[in-house]
């Protein structure tokens, strides 16, 4: 079997010699039959080893107190309906009514507070920011969003530009692209001040899939203990 | 309906505290031996779905039960491995998984024959390769027939059907090294090569011979 092939799939070879294989995979019928071969083998040699391991756990699960569905009894479903509708009551009342709020409560007071309206020093002279900003602060954020886009694909590595390619994102709900803009913000190192950190736990928070919050943490200590912008925030936050 | 007179509730376990997704993930990704407690716990979580294999696809209980046990196991090494990015929530990923393999299930029952697995690990290789050349290799692959493929990897000496499952299982050559008392992980490697060769002269020599 040719060393090159695990090479090539552990990217272990050079460019030209990268190239060379796969010109060769086009013409070489043995060398495709060996490449198909390596792969089948590494999968069904993988497989047999999981099977193992899935009966194992199959097994030892089957074993669990709470491993199979059980039927509960009729009377029974309506005293725990009860209950939980009783419990739904209090923890409602408990989350709903006004206290102490989460760090997501926080970051959409932040949002409304900070983001309702941007300034129009935000761009300094910049004309093509200051007719974005125009435009979010009328609340046409797609006519805002296409025209930063455009921006940025002349500059991408504008950072003003990035920042409110990224605030509108948020404003429009397309976390996913706030996201991304806010990373590339906050991957900026030469900025004086970058919020980019900051906003970015802003919009995850915002986002909350389940791993958001975790990932939100952490870049709100980073912005803490890098002295960031938001840091005033941020402290409060992860109290 | 499925509330009927059956087992007996277990009080301790209706008062069990539902551990949320989050927890779950956080307990599973853990490096202590807690994480058995929680992996099960996530079986635990969403066993109810075997009943409803049973009812949706017309599979037995104990089919479906190995599917969802498959699906669990699937869970968590996505989980550990980082493929599940948390893009969708959890029972969601795992429902349309376990419907997957009810669904794979049936249609292994109705052909009754063992298809070539083409698992997560089979496809981001081969989408390492470019366009042009992925089909035909793909073409190739489907023609083996991996039961024959089964046999041949038991025929094959201990030690190279040792070393050849290993690093199915993703251990590195120097891990297999140090575990089966080879010099060097470069010996393992030449090793094994030399192992893959004789596995698939195996292979056609018996194919032929059929």
């Amino acid at each position: 079997m040719e060393e090159r092939i695990e090479d090539y799939f552990k990217r272990q070879l050079s460019d030209p010699e990268k190239e060379q294989f796969e010109k060769d995979l086009k013409t070489d019928p043995e060398l495709a039959e060996s490449v198909a071969f390596y792969l089948l083998v590494k999968n069904a040699a993988g497989q047999e080893a999981r099977d193992k391991r899935l009966a194992e756990r199959h097994e030892a699960w089957q074993k669990l107190p709470n491993g199979q569905p059980k039927t509960i009894s009729r009377p029974l479903f309506y005293y725990a309906a009860a209950a939980v509708l009783f419990i739904a009551m209090g923890l409602g009342w408990y989350f709903l009514s006004p206290g102490v709020q989460n760090r997501e409560q926080l970051a959409e007071h932040y949002v409304q507070e900070n983001f309702s309206t941007l300034s129009v020093q935000m761009g300094g002279n910049a004309d093509s920011l200051q007719q974005v900003i125009n435009q979010y602060n009328k609340g046409n954020y797609k006519e805002a969003a296409s025209m930063v886009d455009a921006m940025l694909r002349s500059d991408p590595q504008n950072a003003e530009a990035q920042k409110i390619a990224g605030i509108v994102s948020l404003k429009e709900g397309d976390y996913d692209k706030a996201i991304n803009h806010f990373h590339q913000l906050g991957a900026q190192k030469q900025l004086f001040s970058n919020p980019g950190k900051f906003y970015e736990a802003i919009a995850l928070l915002q986002r909350g899939l389940p791993l958001d919050k975790k990932l939100a943490d952490s870049l709100l200590r980073e912005v803490i203990d890098g002295n960031l912008e938001g840091k005033e925030e941020a402290v409060k936050w992860v109290k | 309906m499925y509330i009927s007179v059956g087992y007996p509730l277990c009080i301790m376990s209706f008062f069990q505290k539902t551990i949320s997704d989050n927890d779950l993930i956080d307990g599973i990704l853990s490096n202590d031996s807690r994480r058995r407690s929680f992996e099960n716990r996530l079986y635990e979580k969403y066993a109810y779905l075997i009943r409803e294999g049973v009812w949706k696809h017309r599979l037995t209980a104990d089919d479906c039960s190995m599917a969802y046990s498959d699906t669990i196991l699937t869970i968590i090494e996505n989980i550990q491995n980082g493929r599940f990015e948390g893009r969708s929530g959890l029972k969601t990923y795992l429902y349309q998984i376990f419907s997957n393999k009810c669904v794979d299930l049936l249609r292994k029952n109705a052909t009754n024959r063992q298809q070539v697995h083409h698992g997560e690990t089979l496809d981001d290789f081969i989408n390492i390769l470019p366009d042009d050349s992925r089909s035909i290799v793909q073409k190739i692959i489907d023609q083996y027939d991996t039961e024959i493929l089964y046999q041949r990897l038991r025929e094959l000496g201990d030690k190279c059907q040792q070393m050849i499952k290993a690093w199915g299982e993703g251990f590195m050559d120097q891990e297999i090294a140090v575990e089966m008392g080879y010099q060097s992980a470069a010996v393992v490697k030449t090793s094994r090569l030399r192992c893959l060769e004789k596995l698939k002269e195996l292979y056609h020599k018996g194919v032929k011979k059929g």
